[in-house]
């Protein structure tokens, strides 16, 4: 017995001492999570133009052609219960927020990260957030939560060749340069992908939008749903019904709160082929559209 | 809790290092630590369900008391009937409840009669399949007088419940386990060690094979209607690789687990992708579900006495209700007439026992004829698992029917075409190691005696290696829903 808990003891010690190096020298490593909560929270009490939300807005919206104090605190395939997480962190800073940007697209009210294959993100949410979504080790580990060879290119990337991780600008776009893909392509594969057959969230969604509007309105913010805008390759191939049920829901909600508006841009006409990096995400400038456009909506409001 | 979790290798070394070092001197604390720790284990997922297992136990010890007293016939089979009754009604209504009451309903309504009845919200309890199984051959051993019944509460509790193997088997006979937790374990070195070798490579099954493999076979089976014949054809062959790597390697780290704590499990799977003939993959596939079906079914119904016609029901029957063991779906039963179908030309020509040794033995590579045969035998069973992982017999319809149209040859294309090709050639890897170690209980069991020790630890760690770094999406084990 003795000889098999020392062998295996010895076994283990060169993995144990490699996982203890590479954790923190993982979680040391400046991402766009720990950016965007450092920004909040030194910043968060001047915010009057907040913008939440997943790829689409992330993509989509450059707070730099939004007059006053905005910021983009989206994330890739953030979820409305994250969203609502952030809000809720900084619940007691927001006294200076005038408008919060809630963006609906087809997929919003059906999905949570957890649930798609992006759900290893959650671990940035524990981590750099400080938001316990959940006590799983392997969520509160990047080396657990990440496979072994991308974890090793981002150690190289960012000790060995100085390459900064953070893909966002200072005010939270994602302005990374993303390759122009065949919209044809992406519109049917994104549409396949958003489209879902269960419903079973809808009701904790509108649960959840319910408490953002009644916070919301506790804090005198406005808040102004969007659909933001994707190429017709995309919207034709996305199910009729989903998007009804999307669109009636939000209406209606909107219907029963003063503080609250919706703009459905997923059709608008002003966008174009060459707006779009692929067929549900905005470029450079298709993103320097939809913010200009939103900008003068809150103009107007 | 999940094999491939951290709450698993948390908890495996503290219940390891109270059974060797705190309770090894006293079989009883050892078996109550087995019993609780069990309990632990399967209360991680839903303690409520707990209640079920130790009702389970109770009736069966029970029912293995009064089966030593009783002399009369007719009150020794109202005693194993209890049993069974007692057991299949627990499974038959937290898995087959909904499933009857559906049908029934839409029979009548096809005769033109309207009822009205409204299914359960039931969750089904994980690994019930396994356990009722488990303990059912206890009480038709006792039956039988095969068996001795047991009057030790606590290891009968602790054979029930016995966590490497509770949720998804293999599922033991009472004769090979029920004794092992009468005789005093003493811990074995070599033992030990090819217990954590066969945990690894369960490990490597899971995480690498099976988990990578179902992200793209999700994917497309998701969403078949969008893709060509030649994308289903591959969405068929990384499920196979799926569900391979996702059972046996739970059998494997099911079975080096307990080596760990001294027991010894039947071998689960033997390679069943080189067989030769479906006969052959079923003795190859699942064999300790093929050998109860085998020993307490078949057999009592006739097995394959009598003529042609009986044979042939037999073997109908013995599929159909593997195939039903599987879920409450009639994608699973059609898979079992599947099977049957393609086993009964050899049943009727007598060859369903022409390949029963290991294919090629002592040959690196197979005959042109026997990779012909494994080739013909791979395409069956993959062609069989569709039925298997569709949603329903509309959807296995039509994913055949693209498989077999004029998109067949057309150029795979499909969300995650760049994972689908590093796991393709992770499944290679895997395949040639599964080829190499095909005589052994598990592929790498023969390192433990043949490589030098420095070989030995640079495989060890470059499957540890392989593991984090290509480790998927982590999947629930396929055959917990069973």
């Amino acid at each position: 017995m003795k000889a098999f808990l020392k062998k295996t003891i010895i076994f283990l010690v060169p993995l144990a001492i490699f996982f203890s190096a590479m954790e923190p020298l993982l979680r040391n490593i400046p991402n766009d999570y720990s950016y965007k909560n450092n920004y909040l929270m030194n910043n968060s009490n001047k915010i009057s133009k907040l913008f939440l939300g997943s790829s689409h807005t992330y993509y989509g919206i450059n707070p730099d052609f939004i007059s006053g104090n905005s910021f983009n605190g989206s994330h890739i395939s953030q979820s409305i219960n994250l969203d609502y997480e952030i809000l809720k962190k900084y619940k007691n800073n927001w006294e200076a927020l005038e408008y919060l940007m809630i963006p609906i697209d087809y997929f919003t009210l059906f999905s949570r990260m957890r649930n798609g294959v992006e759900y290893w993100r959650v671990k940035n949410y524990n981590l750099y957030y400080d938001i316990q979504l959940s006590s799983k080790l392997s969520e509160n580990s990047e080396l657990l939560s990440i496979n072994l060879k991308s974890n090793i290119k981002r150690v190289v990337s960012y000790y060995l060749l100085n390459k900064t991780p953070i893909t966002c600008s200072k005010l939270g776009y994602g302005n990374i340069y993303v390759k122009s893909k065949d919209l044809a392509e992406t519109g049917k594969t994104a549409a396949i992908r958003h489209t879902t057959k269960d419903f079973s969230k809808l009701n904790e969604t509108i649960k959840i939008l319910e408490e953002i509007i009644d916070w919301a309105s506790i804090n005198n913010t406005k808040i102004i749903f969007y659909t933001t805008p994707a190429y017709t390759t995309y919207v034709s191939n996305l199910d009729a019904d989903q998007l009804e049920l999307t669109i009636n829901t939000i209406n209606k909600l909107v219907e029963k709160n003063t503080n609250c508006s919706y703009f459905n841009l997923l059709e608008d006409s002003d966008f174009y082929a060459s707006d779009f990096s692929d067929a549900d995400h905005l470029n450079q400038e298709g993103a320097k559209k939809l913010s200009m456009k939103l900008n003068e909506l809150i103009i107007t409001q | 809790m999940l094999f491939n979790s951290i709450d698993f290798a948390i908890f495996l070394p503290i219940i390891f290092f109270i059974y060797w070092f705190l309770v090894n001197k006293n079989l009883k604390l050892q078996n109550l630590l087995v019993v609780l720790g069990s309990y632990v284990f399967y209360g991680w997922w839903d303690w409520r369900f707990l209640s079920l297992i130790i009702f389970s136990t109770i009736v069966d010890y029970t029912v293995g008391q009064k089966l030593r007293s009783a002399v009369n016939e007719s009150n020794r089979k109202i005693l194993l009937w209890t049993s069974i009754l007692v057991n299949l009604g627990f499974l038959g209504f937290f898995k087959y409840y909904n499933f009857f009451l559906d049908n029934f309903v839409t029979a009548f309504s096809f005769f033109g009669s309207e009822i009205q009845a409204n299914s359960l919200n039931i969750i089904l309890p994980v690994g019930i399949s396994f356990y009722t199984f488990q303990t059912l051959s206890y009480t038709i051993d006792v039956y039988k007088r095969k068996l001795e019944p047991t009057r030790d509460f606590l290891a009968f509790s602790a054979f029930v419940s016995f966590f490497p193997q509770l949720v998804a088997g293999p599922i033991e006979r009472a004769t090979n386990l029920l004794p092992q937790f009468y005789k005093k374990r003493t811990f074995n070195y070599n033992k030990a060690v090819d217990g954590l070798r066969q945990i690894l490579w369960g490990l490597f099954k899971k995480i690498v094979i099976a988990d990578n493999s179902a992200q793209i076979a999700n994917e497309i089976f998701n969403n078949s209607a969008d893709y060509s014949g030649s994308t289903l054809v591959l969405g068929a062959i990384f499920f196979t690789f799926q569900i391979y790597g996702d059972f046996s390697g739970y059998s494997d780290i099911a079975i080096g687990t307990s080596r760990l704590f001294g027991f010894n499990l039947m071998q689960n799977f033997a390679f069943p992708y080189f067989s030769r003939d479906i006969a052959e993959f079923w003795r190859r596939w699942h064999i300790s579900l093929s050998t109860w079906f085998r020993d307490y079914l078949y057999i009592p119904i006739g097995g394959s006495r009598g003529g042609t016609s009986m044979k042939v029901r037999n073997t109908f029957i013995i599929f159909i209700i593997s195939g039903f063991w599987h879920g409450a779906n009639w994608t699973f039963i059609f898979w079992g007439v599947l099977n049957a179908l393609y086993f009964l030309p050899l049943l009727l020509l007598n060859r369903n026992r022409t390949n029963t040794d290991t294919v090629a033995p002592g040959k690196y590579l197979p005959s042109s004829k026997e990779f012909y045969q494994i080739g013909i035998t791979f395409g069956l069973t993959v062609l069989a698992w569709i039925f298997f992982r569709a949603e329903n017999i509309g959807h296995a319809f039509s994913y055949l029917s693209t498989i077999f149209s004029k998109s067949l040859f057309e150029t795979p294309k499909f969300f995650g075409m760049r994972t689908a090709i590093s796991t393709l050639f992770l499944i290679i890897i895997f395949i040639i190691i599964e080829w190499l170690g095909r005589n052994e209980q598990y592929a790498i069991a023969k390192l433990g005696f043949t490589s030098k020790k420095s070989v030995r630890y640079v495989i060890y760690y470059s499957i540890i290696l392989a593991i984090f770094l290509f480790m998927g999406q982590q999947q629930q084990f396929i055959y917990f829903q069973f």
